[in-house]
């Protein structure tokens, strides 16, 4: 993202600014996101004295919280989350990070003497919050505001990103409107916003409460929709983590199906076509779902919505089979990709004709596409120290070059 | 009887986080709405059903006049962070709800 407008506009006028560095907002994204401060400070002539808050977790410290006995719990219930985070989790864990709240930016903006903060990953609504609390408004207010600010254009209409919202807090109510002409907020699209990405429009989970919007109320005042009424739950502390794992390398496999004599026996020949190659010797050690995972996709069947598909109003002329293989290397990923591949291009199957390929084949079979992973930690820190495990470090940039 | 697609301005799915998804139906008349929501065809056995998932999976069905909007939530059966995910937003999910016929 284009940060040099926000940083230069809140230098010239006195006034810090906030944000986080984008994406995973670990140590690594951190760091491009300082570089281009440094580059910044340096073209446009400007010291900078900022806030730097990593946000990357320790996992020697998790792995001592866990020891602990500290209960680290998900954060949201689903079969295929543990319930608590173990130590075994921790050690299949690349890098994970933690959902700063806006408590550890309030400080640093009581301490004051910074040009603007920069995080890693954090609390999106608290990024908006911690000017909100700091200025002495109640949490309700501030966690409403955040979260309609921080979404900006999708609250407008027409939704689109990348447009700002232009917000005034009062003591009992605060208004908002986009900063662009061309884009209207009105009651429908700002209550409306609240469904966006959420599962449940009345209630947000925060660090140490939740937002209660059921009885928050929205009225029109020209360009700009007038907001209050929201309520502030109290919660235990607790940070949201987002940490990842390998799971292998993944191969893929897209081959075309329009025989009408092999395309209602396909799922028996993908059936067939598993069991024959994964009895063979070079795979009979291994374990399905442990070492490798066989993913089938029949686009123009049940591509789109897998194990959700209901019953087909007609059956398909023509089906995109996409095999995907996970595996614990890439040399395994390949080498089940060509085997079953095989199997499927030229094994026999009752009625066959095709005795010269059963498939057509637009790619060679096994394409390399990357490394796969999964997130390994989806759970709650419970924290009484908002910032214990966030190291903060005010620097000045553009940040000396070490020689 | 009218097919849920034709009362509807938006119909959409979407991920809450890449362990649910949500399901939003906003309308741009509020007689729509008021139909839809007052019908009460949208029920947790109907989704589980139209999804092929148990009734413990559904979250919740929520609806807002000031937004003119129903929204049903649900366990997304394979989270977006597992390779076997189809739909990694959560989008294109929607379409067994177009036909649901609201009376």
């Amino acid at each position: 993202a284009n940060i040099r407008p926000y940083v230069t506009f809140a230098k010239r006028h006195n006034f810090p600014f906030i944000l986080s560095a984008g994406i995973a907002g670990g140590d690594l994204q951190l760091e491009e996101c300082l570089k281009k401060v440094d580059e910044i400070a340096q073209e446009e002539g400007m010291k900078l004295n900022i806030a730097v808050v990593h946000t990357e977790l320790d996992r020697e410290y998790l792995r001592r919280k866990v020891r602990e006995g500290v209960e680290i719990k998900s954060v949201v219930e689903h079969p295929r989350i543990p319930k608590l985070l173990t130590e075994e989790a921790i050690d299949q864990t690349v890098h994970v990070v933690g959902q700063i709240g806006a408590e550890p930016l309030v400080d640093i903006l009581k301490k004051g003497g910074v040009d603007g903060i920069i995080t890693g990953r954090a609390l999106d609504v608290g990024l908006y919050m911690a000017p909100v609390l700091f200025h002495g408004y109640p949490y309700a207010t501030a966690a409403h505001f955040g979260k309609i600010v921080e979404c900006a254009g999708l609250a407008f209409e027409p939704a689109e990103p990348y447009q700002f919202a232009f917000g005034v807090v009062r003591p009992d109510h605060f208004m908002v409107r986009p900063m662009n002409p061309r884009y209207k907020a009105t009651v429908r699209s700002i209550a409306g916003h609240t469904f966006y990405e959420r599962r449940n429009p009345w209630r947000e989970e925060n660090p140490g409460g939740y937002l209660d919007l059921t009885s928050a109320k929205y009225e029109q005042q020209d360009g700009w929709v007038k907001c209050w009424g929201a309520k502030w739950g109290e919660t235990p502390y607790a940070v949201k983590m987002e940490g990842a794992g390998r799971l292998g390398y993944r191969a893929l496999t897209v081959m075309g199906v329009n025989d009408p004599v092999m395309l209602p026996q396909l799922d028996a020949i993908i059936a067939k076509a598993e069991a024959d190659v994964l009895a063979t010797k070079n795979f009979a050690h291994l374990e399905k779902g442990k070492d490798f995972r066989l993913i089938w996709r029949q686009y123009g069947k049940s591509g789109v919505m897998g194990e959700m598909q209901g019953p087909l109003a007609q059956q398909p002329q023509e089906i995109g089979l996409v095999l995907e293989v996970v595996a614990k290397t890439p040399e395994l990923a390949d080498h089940l990709s060509y085997d079953l591949f095989l199997k499927v291009y030229i094994g026999d199957y009752p009625g066959r004709t095709t005795t010269s390929g059963n498939v057509s084949l637009p790619y060679n079979p096994g394409i390399p596409a990357g490394e796969v992973y999964t997130f390994t930690v989806w759970h709650l820190l419970p924290l009484s120290n908002p910032a214990e495990p966030f190291r903060t470090e005010v620097l000045e940039f553009p940040r000396r070059k070490k020689a | 009887m009218t097919a849920l697609n034709k009362l509807v301005k938006v119909i959409r799915s979407k991920n809450a986080g890449p362990f649910y998804l949500t399901f939003d139906l906003s309308f741009d008349n509020l007689d729509n709405f008021r139909r839809v929501r007052d019908s009460e065809v949208l029920t947790r056995p109907l989704i589980a059903k139209l999804y092929n998932v148990p009734e413990s999976f559904i979250h919740g069905i929520y609806s807002s006049e000031a937004a003119q909007a129903i929204k049903v939530s649900m366990i997304k059966p394979v989270p977006a962070s597992e390779p076997e995910c189809s739909s990694i937003f959560g989008s294109s999910y929607h379409v067994p709800l177009l036909t649901v016929d609201i009376p």
